[in-house]
């Protein structure tokens, strides 16, 4: 239970991002202001670590002294018995400070008051304390002072642990946006049109480096009209006269387009980005760029293959077709003839089977027009 | 009247005339393999009888000159208005069809065999 509740304690002090840290002023300010409230020559604010006290500021101590080891400390005594001051008038008169070796040698304290810093969840991760060479007493104001400064430090702390607490969690977001930004397949960009016509990219993910060879996330930002010189001559005013028309109405802008290559003839790629206007005019699209040579290039080999499939069903039906109104019209002229019952009986399967196979007929041209049609 | 039948197929040829003959309405109709020769005798004939009219029995597809440009060709003369056509095809296609309607002078589109009972009740309209 002990552990557990220790090992709180110090998981709660990490939070802070204290331990270690270069000296503060305003840390300094209140231990200087403890010293001279209290009259004594030593003040200090710290930290109870796993097996140190740390000092975060201090006064009348030598600079070279950061710390003491858990076992001697004082203000350890606070976080194992909590109480709002601890008060030592005389360490020689005490049973648990007499042989302490900051008693017995330096700095030879003989007077000790210390208040914990109390996080709002009620662990003690440190305190601020006052300490004489010689014994004496705090006055009521003097206690109630030690406290408040206590108090003080405390806000101090929990205020720099909010602020890093948010720059950590925007940090986190950051390199959260601009990981999977980098990584997704195309580019993610925030494009920029202002009531002037003057437009620009205000981001671009690095992903669309990969869209064209003579294209960087850099070079677009500092000038887009380098975007607009590389869209294909066929698709410019299409794309010109579909983003004027998103500007205007504020409908989503979705187009396939063209952009000239040297190597490769054409890179195809799809734009789809959501406007959204700023009360000064502005209009702001966020979206994204995605190569479409492999669907294009699946989608052309669909269409000729259908194409193709069609032609040989409509060709093939029309070919058989034709001896197969033959055979029918022939059929039509037998059974206009004298014959006995069993050969109009034969006559029959032979206009039946022709008027099935021509109903198969029939059913594989329409399927071919639904294939040109698709 | 005179009755004409214009198709590649010599089987169709016989059938469909014993058709028109059977039908008692029209004895001895005409019968043409190709386009181009129906063509010519319809221009010879037009000159000496300039106030005969003609009913084609036309096939579609036919090699040379098909029955879409056997029609074209005679629009392009005073036979224009002196002809009512039924195309007559094994083609089941769409567009032969659509295209049918273009002409005024075909009054009927039969997709093969023609039946009898179709020829008279077309006939006598």
């Amino acid at each position: 239970m002990i552990i557990k509740k220790e090992t709180e304690r110090l998981a709660e002090l990490d939070n802070y991002h204290i331990l270690n840290t270069l000296p503060e002023a305003e840390y300094d300010y209140i231990v200087e202001l403890a010293a001279t409230i209290c009259n004594v020559p030593i003040a200090l604010i710290n930290f109870v670590g796993e097996d140190d006290i740390w000092f975060k500021a201090k006064c009348g101590l030598p600079d070279d002294m950061e710390g003491v080891p858990r076992e001697i400390s004082f203000c350890d005594h606070l976080v194992k018995t909590p109480c709002q001051v601890l008060q030592i008038k005389d360490t020689h008169k005490d049973d648990r400070f007499v042989d302490n070796p900051l008693v017995t040698g330096e700095p030879n304290i003989r007077f000790y008051a210390g208040s914990p810093l109390v996080t709002p969840s009620g662990k003690i991760i440190g305190a601020i304390c006052v300490l004489d060479n010689k014994p004496r007493e705090l006055s009521a104001e003097q206690t109630k002072a030690l406290l408040t400064l206590a108090n003080k430090a405390m806000e101090n702390l929990e205020s720099k642990r909010t602020i890093l607490k948010n720059k950590l969690e925007r940090d986190n977001i950051e390199r959260l946006l601009t990981k999977v930004s980098d990584t997704a397949p195309g580019a993610i960009y925030e494009f920029l049109i202002k009531p002037t016509g003057e437009m620009s990219f205000n981001f671009i993910s690095s992903g669309v480096s990969k869209l064209h060879p003579n294209l960087t996330a850099e070079k677009l930002i500092a000038d887009s009209s380098l975007w607009f010189q590389l869209i294909h001559p066929r698709d410019r005013d299409r794309m010109k006269k579909s983003i004027a028309n998103s500007y205007k109405h504020l409908n989503k802008w979705e187009e396939d387009f063209r952009l000239k290559s040297d190597n490769k003839d054409e890179i195809w790629l799809r734009t789809v980005a959501t406007p959204e206007r700023r009360k000064n005019g502005d209009v702001i699209w966020y979206g994204t760029f995605q190569d479409i040579c492999g669907i294009k290039q699946f989608t052309a080999k669909i269409e000729l293959q259908n194409q193709i499939l069609s032609d040989i069903a409509w060709e093939q039906s029309h070919l058989v077709r034709a001896p197969l109104s033959r055979i029918m019209a022939l059929v039509n002229t037998i059974s206009t003839f004298e014959m006995d019952e069993v050969n109009k009986e034969l006559l029959n399967h032979v206009d039946r089977s022709a008027n099935e196979l021509d109903g198969i007929i029939r059913g594989i041209v329409e399927k071919s027009v639904l294939l040109k049609t698709a | 009247m005179k009755f004409i039948l214009i198709d590649d197929d010599e089987v169709f040829l016989d059938l469909h005339a014993d058709v028109v003959s059977e039908s008692g309405l029209y004895s001895n109709p005409l019968k043409f393999a190709w386009a181009k020769d129906a063509l010519e005798y319809l221009l010879t004939d037009n000159i000496k009888h300039p106030n005969q009219v003609y009913f084609l029995l036309l096939d579609i597809n036919m090699p040379k000159m098909d029955g879409w440009e056997l029609l074209d060709a005679l629009n392009l003369t005073p036979l224009a208005s002196k002809i009512m056509v039924a195309m007559v095809t094994s083609s089941i296609n769409q567009q032969d069809k659509d295209r049918a309607k273009e002409y005024h002078q075909v009054v009927k589109y039969i997709e093969k065999p023609l039946k009898a009972e179709l020829i008279i009740t077309w006939l006598r309209v």
